[in-house]
């Protein structure tokens, strides 16, 4: 407790307060704006955030990223477009609400399930995490390579599209990630002859291509017309709507726990916590058909989730250094920038800044509230921003987000070379999360196998001789083996049919 | 732009092929445990290998389906192919030219082109542009003290910073 208190001082501080309200505004624009996303917010404050001590630097991208998936919510009720991929869930749901005139509604539903699946999220954070931790404790370079197998394997595997693409980009991703000088001899690999490349790929041009430049490429080339704005006045948004969340409450609550458990696993995000909670309140639904014409009931779950399950993304980020999704992946990335290695060390080395971390979070929630209520009253205005303005502005500080990290022109050509590559893919249906977590996870699965095997002198047994590790790595092999064994029932099944049939045409 | 899975696939493949190339150039180790740099990137290889090599097969199957290039319908408004080469022109620009030049005129010059080629709108895309260059230049050179490059205007670099 003495801790809780020593990091609510802390945070406590008025330039952190303030670089907690100025990140949460920035959050809320990009997220309601359509075509940028919350990793996108992110990944543009990665720059910022290098100049600053590590509380506000993460409060900084807590409270952004935050914002920024409940303010996709705006767009996706008002424009029918999700403003980030996860509000893509219950869109044409929210949408079809605002047609019958109830976006008031919808909104406040937003707001108020948003902070509260946050807020839910957050505490289960900071009280599940601190004993994840002091379990963790034992765990060595062993069970820490089946680990970071384990959130390669989920990126690639819940990743949305084909898994085999999913897979692909989580290998390319890993591929980056070998650039650079080899820990173990020393020597340089795979730097081209270049000595800037020693340091390996710089990760925040890297993911400011891919997230960013990307985003910008794709807006040069759609030839869809700007998006009208339903002319809704938009009046009370808390009317009426406490006794309708509460006529919800058990798919509110199923949604929460679903959001905060997807978090929990590495490789899934908000995205996918709002797709499961979503089907999971329409297969449980008393009243499918009024789930479908358009009622809260969808919302109420699927929009507490995808918030409750950015909270709970923390717990393996912080943990254990392994990303629950694209977001902490970006936090990992900055810890390790401000020489803080995330793990169940950080817990005792660090409490303050941890704690601090989570309070974070609870304030960022509280925060929504207000400033949600602000960003909805404003939505007219933000929906209309001219996007052929906002968008060269976004390059250029792109450009410079890119340079700062170490000062040369390679992090701009890196920016522009991961942009390049990551709009080809996202055209070609390969998802852009998993590389970025092969990028951040890559590294760790190399060096905790070298160390390993040192440790072992070469045994690979060790692997799986001991009990935390050999469960983890027998759980990693059966989902690698998982299509395999898919297709093999599958082609027995069909064998039986086809042998019953034949059976039965020969009677 | 569409491209069908069965020229994709033997594109992984061949990253595939040259990544086990490069590995099997990484020096061996002489010590430890017999693993060298090359034994992680050999794997990636193999993986990409057979990944392509699954990609190039549903492809296949599927050929007659999908047809091996699908432009999206900005392959038909010049405007729309101008639009994606401003964004690109700008950034190689700016990647070719700012050490000479200085991030003040050449971010300038290359945001301004974005914007007008975006808008259409010379006079407000003049205003947008002055007024970012200097926001950015002030805070990041200015407040964070990034060290921007001033390339011709270096002469002038005490005159044009409160700092």
């Amino acid at each position: 407790m003495a801790v809780i208190y020593d990091a609510f001082v802390a945070l406590m501080v008025p330039n952190v307060l303030v670089v907690i309200v100025l990140a949460s505004v920035f959050g809320l624009f990009v997220g309601a704006v359509p075509g940028l996303t919350a990793t996108m917010a992110v990944a543009l404050l990665v720059p910022v955030t290098f100049f600053m001590e590590p509380l506000p630097a993460i409060a900084a991208i807590v409270s952004a990223s935050a914002m920024a998936i409940f303010a996709g919510d705006i767009p996706a009720t008002l424009l029918r477009i999700p403003g980030t991929p996860s509000s893509a869930a219950y869109t044409d749901a929210a949408y079809r609400m605002t047609k019958q005139g109830k976006a008031e509604l919808v909104l406040g539903a937003f707001v108020v399930t948003s902070a509260t699946g946050g807020l839910i999220g957050a505490i289960f954070l900071m009280f599940f995490a601190p004993v994840v931790a002091r379990f963790a404790l034992n765990i060595s370079s062993y069970e820490y390579f089946w680990l970071a197998c384990l959130g390669l394997t989920s990126a690639a595997f819940i990743s949305p599209g084909s898994p085999v693409k999913g897979a692909i980009s989580l290998l390319l991703g890993v591929l980056t990630a070998m650039v650079g000088v080899f820990p173990v001899t020393g020597q340089p690999r795979f730097t081209f002859g270049s000595t800037t490349l020693y340091g390996g790929v710089g990760l925040v041009a890297a993911l400011i291509g891919m997230f960013a430049i990307a985003e910008i490429l794709r807006f040069a080339l759609s030839t869809e017309p700007a998006p009208k704005a339903v002319k809704t006045k938009i009046g009370n948004i808390f009317k009426g709507l406490v006794p309708e969340i509460w006529r919800f409450r058990r798919r509110f609550a199923d949604g929460i726990a679903v959001g905060t458990g997807t978090g929990v696993l590495p490789g899934a995000g908000a995205d996918i916590a709002a797709w499961i909670s979503f089907a999971i309140a329409r297969r449980f639904t008393r009243n499918r058909e009024e789930f479908d014409k358009g009622s809260l009931e969808g919302i109420v779950a699927a929009g507490g989730a995808n918030n409750a399950s950015v909270s709970s993304a923390y717990v393996p980020a912080t943990v254990l250094g392994i990303p629950g999704d694209s977001m902490t992946a970006i936090v990992i990335g900055v810890l390790f920038m401000k020489g803080l290695t995330p793990g169940p060390a950080i817990f005792q080395h660090q409490p303050t800044l941890i704690y601090g971390i989570f309070l974070s979070f609870i304030l960022a929630n509280l925060l929504m509230i207000p400033l949600g209520y602000a960003a909805i009253k404003l939505a007219r205005y933000i929906l209309d921003v001219p996007r052929q303005y906002l968008m060269p502005v976004i390059m250029m500080f792109c450009v410079v987000g890119a340079f700062a990290m170490d000062n040369t022109l390679i992090g701009v050509v890196t920016m522009l070379v991961f942009g390049i590559i990551g709009w080809f893919m996202e055209e070609n249906g390969f998802p852009i999360a998993p590389a970025l977590l092969g990028i951040i996870l890559g590294r760790m699965v190399e060096e905790t196998f070298l160390t390993s095997m040192i440790k072992a002198q070469g045994d690979f047994l060790q692997f799986f001789t001991r009990p935390i590790a050999g469960t983890v790595g027998a759980i990693t092999i059966l989902i690698w083996l998982s299509p395999l064994l898919m297709m093999a029932w599958r082609r027995l099944g069909r064998r039986r049919e086809l042998a019953a049939r034949g059976a039965g045409r020969e009677v | 732009m569409k491209v069908s899975d069965v020229i994709l696939g033997p594109i992984v493949v061949a990253i595939g092929i040259v990544t086990l190339v490069a590995a099997s150039m990484q020096p061996k180790p002489f010590f430890g445990s017999g693993y060298g740099g090359g034994f992680f990137p050999s794997i990636i290889g193999i993986g990409l290998f057979g990944l392509g090599a699954m990609l190039t097969l549903a492809g296949w199957s599927k050929r007659n389906e999908a047809p091996l290039l699908v432009f999206g319908d900005w392959i038909r408004s010049g405007r729309h192919i101008a639009n994606a080469a401003a964004v690109i022109g700008a950034l190689l620009f700016y990647i070719l030219t700012s050490d000479a030049l200085g991030f003040v005129i050449s971010g300038f010059v290359s945001l301004f082109v974005v914007l007008v080629q975006f808008s259409r709108a010379p006079l407000i895309s003049l205003v947008i542009a002055i007024v970012t260059i200097l926001l950015v230049k002030t805070v990041f050179q200015d407040i964070l003290l990034v060290p921007l490059p001033w390339g011709i205007l270096e002469p002038y670099s005490g005159s044009l910073t409160w700092r």
